[in-house]
């Protein structure tokens, strides 16, 4: 076990990181928001905590807590000017703030961000245990939202604007905090990815990662936190696992998000989900079966997912009431 | 003249733009697909076409043939990714905004298929397409113009003229426009749409296929990346122009590509990214259906 630990120590790190940034993704996501701007802010946190280590010689917490309020300034004053986007057409915008960050830090300020070369030499000053605890940390607040009030409004805002609106859902407001938790998880993520591996070049937050980090959310299942982390971890997991395709792994691991994206539109959660209730629903056909007159229990039926539409309506018909 | 040059190879530029952006807007307006792919269709087609090119003729082909190759091949290729996976997305989502993000993502996986053949064809270096065609320069005046930078503006504005006369004016560009506005009713209309879903994908992959030959020829060698910072640069085009218009995407390009020599023959060179991605945000705020986009049909 501790041997596999240390074997694996970068795997572990990359995907509690890359699952701290695709959680923030799927934030916003839920809110039918289709934002991309997490991967701007985890390169603003990545090279931001950086280069106050490195040139402002402050401790990592301080740089954290510095990274943590500029990506809440910078995350406000971003939902200010594209507040009146949705669609493809936010996802267009914040794909440009992306690149707008990426060559910020390539060709601006290159004596703190290293231009091309980027950041290097950071010393690493966070345990995995401690990017566990930060993880575990968004995850509750990610899962408590998805319990409270405010997680059916956002149900709701994602399954249909108008009707959220009529039932009394403040949708810009809650939208506008499910883009500011995106942002922040992703800055969080960037400043965990400097403290841990040291390094970090704007090729690394280009198109490609762009897109790696859409799919692992796509992938996992973007109705629920869970699915954004199990797609972080697999994603991450499975090019370590294509080794015996040598050459060909990229084609391997293309024609596995071909796969899972057409035959699987819910993601891997989804996939989970439906054999979940085809196994209960074989469970209580079975039950069903013993000769009556045997006074049984009602059995419960499974219980419906977050990402259950029907929940969701009602959830957000309660809101309202 | 310092300037006028700088303008002339901003057209140049500007149409290979246009020649690889029309094939993205046509597919995003008609099928309400991102895909993400075109980019990788692109350098695959330019592959096969140096593939060939070097098996046919110990000089390489004539250019006007390995245009028409690349054409089809380009064409063959976007409409095998849509009868093999994109058809099925569709069928089996019949929610619009969830089929949007799906296909949008397997147009990633089918992008890393395309792209690691290529990769592993070239050995991850450049590769050129070899050919008969000599390059020669003229001086027109004080600019200098070479015979390759004709042939690019010529196709790249002459296409796009045709695809824009063939959407505006032919019953098939109708039948495309009203699959755009409204594809359900346009079926009750005797509008067959998977019919029509794979003409539209064969039209972009046949532009995506010339701009790839052409790009190559044109530069000397291309690697895999082009693919992706052309995609980057498209987005901008269409956003600009207006999702969907091929005589935006049109406008779109040539003004990117025109800021973009301005700024790098007059500045550090730094700026022009970040000028164009900034224009992206602005003009998305101020106009979200671009500078040509009409009345925005909400797809809600």
């Amino acid at each position: 076990m501790i041997s596999f630990y240390s074997l694996h120590l970068v795997l572990i790190q990359q995907i509690l990181i890359y699952g701290l940034l695709a959680l923030g993704l799927q934030s916003a996501f839920m809110a039918g928001v289709f934002s991309l701007a997490s991967v701007g802010f985890f390169a603003i946190g990545a090279f931001g905590a950086g280069a106050l280590v490195v040139h402002a010689n402050l401790n990592a917490q301080v740089a954290i807590l510095v990274v943590v309020v500029a990506s809440l300034c910078i995350s406000w004053i971003f939902s200010r000017v594209i507040r009146r986007l949705s669609g493809l057409y936010l996802g267009m915008a914040t794909f440009a703030f992306d690149f707008i960050v990426v060559d910020v830090v390539t060709d601006f300020w290159t004596k703190y961000t290293g231009g091309p070369v980027g950041i290097y030499g950071v010393t690493a000053s966070v345990s995995t245990l401690e990017i566990l605890i930060v993880l575990l940390v968004c995850i509750a607040i990610a899962w408590w939202i998805e319990r409270q009030s405010a997680g059916r409004a956002i149900h709701a805002i994602r399954l249909d604007v108008p009707m959220a609106r009529s039932v009394g859902v403040d949708v810009g407001q809650w939208q506008t905090v499910a883009f500011m938790l995106s942002c922040l998880y992703g800055a969080v993520a960037g400043a965990m990815y400097i403290f841990a591996f040291g390094v970090i070049a704007p090729t690394d937050v280009g198109f490609d990662f762009i897109s790696l980090v859409l799919t692992m959310v796509v992938i996992g299942g973007r109705n629920s936190w869970f699915g954004a982390i199990l797609g972080a971890a697999i994603l991450t997991w499975l090019p370590t696992v294509l080794t015996f395709a040598a050459n060909w792994r990229p084609l391997v691991y293309g024609v596995a998000i071909v796969l899972v994206a057409t035959y699987a539109p819910g993601g891997l959660v989804g996939i989970g989900q439906s054999l979940a209730h085809l196994i209960a629903g074989q469970f209580r056909s079975r039950r069903a079966a013993v000769p009556a007159g045997t006074p049984k229990p009602e059995p419960a039926g499974p219980l419906p997912g977050p990402g259950e539409p029907d929940q969701d309506a009602t959830g957000a018909h309660r809101t309202g009431a | 003249m310092y300037f006028v040059q700088q303008l002339f190879d901003g057209v140049v530029l500007g149409s290979i733009y246009v020649l690889f952006a029309v094939g993205l807007t046509l597919v995003w307006g008609v099928l309400n697909l991102l895909n993400l792919a075109h980019g990788a269709v692109f350098v695959f087609t330019a592959y096969i076409v140096f593939k060939i090119s070097e098996h046919a003729h110990a000089t390489g082909l004539a250019l006007p043939l390995l245009v028409l190759i690349g054409a089809a091949v380009g064409g063959a290729t976007s409409v095998l990714i849509e009868l093999t996976t994109f058809r099925f997305i569709r069928d089996r989502m019949p929610d619009l905004r969830e089929g949007e993000l799906t296909m949008l993502i397997a147009s990633i996986g089918l992008a890393e298929i395309l792209t690691t053949i290529v990769n592993n064809g070239t050995g991850e270096s450049d590769f050129s397409v070899p050919t008969t065609f000599h390059e020669h320069g003229y001086h027109a005046g004080s600019v200098l113009v070479s015979n390759i930078q004709i042939v690019v503006i010529v196709a790249g504005i002459g296409l796009t003229a045709l695809l824009a006369a063939w959407v505006r004016y032919t019953r098939g560009g109708r039948a495309l426009r009203s699959v755009a506005v409204d594809a359900d009713t346009a079926s009750l209309m005797g509008i067959n749409p998977n019919a029509l879903s794979v003409i539209t994908m064969f039209v972009s992959g046949v532009f995506a296929g010339v701009a790839g030959v052409l790009l190559a020829v044109y530069l000397g060698s291309v690697d895999v990346n082009v693919g992706s910072s052309l995609l980057i640069y498209a987005f901008v085009a269409l956003v600009v122009g207006g999702v969907g218009s091929v005589v935006g995407a049109a406008i779109g390009a040539f003004a990117l590509s025109l800021v973009q020599t301005l700024l790098s023959g007059y500045t550090s060179g730094s700026y022009s990214d970040v000028v164009a991605f900034g224009l992206v945000i602005v003009l998305l705020v101020v106009r979200p259906q671009g500078i040509l986009g009409l009345k925005r049909v909400d797809r809600v």
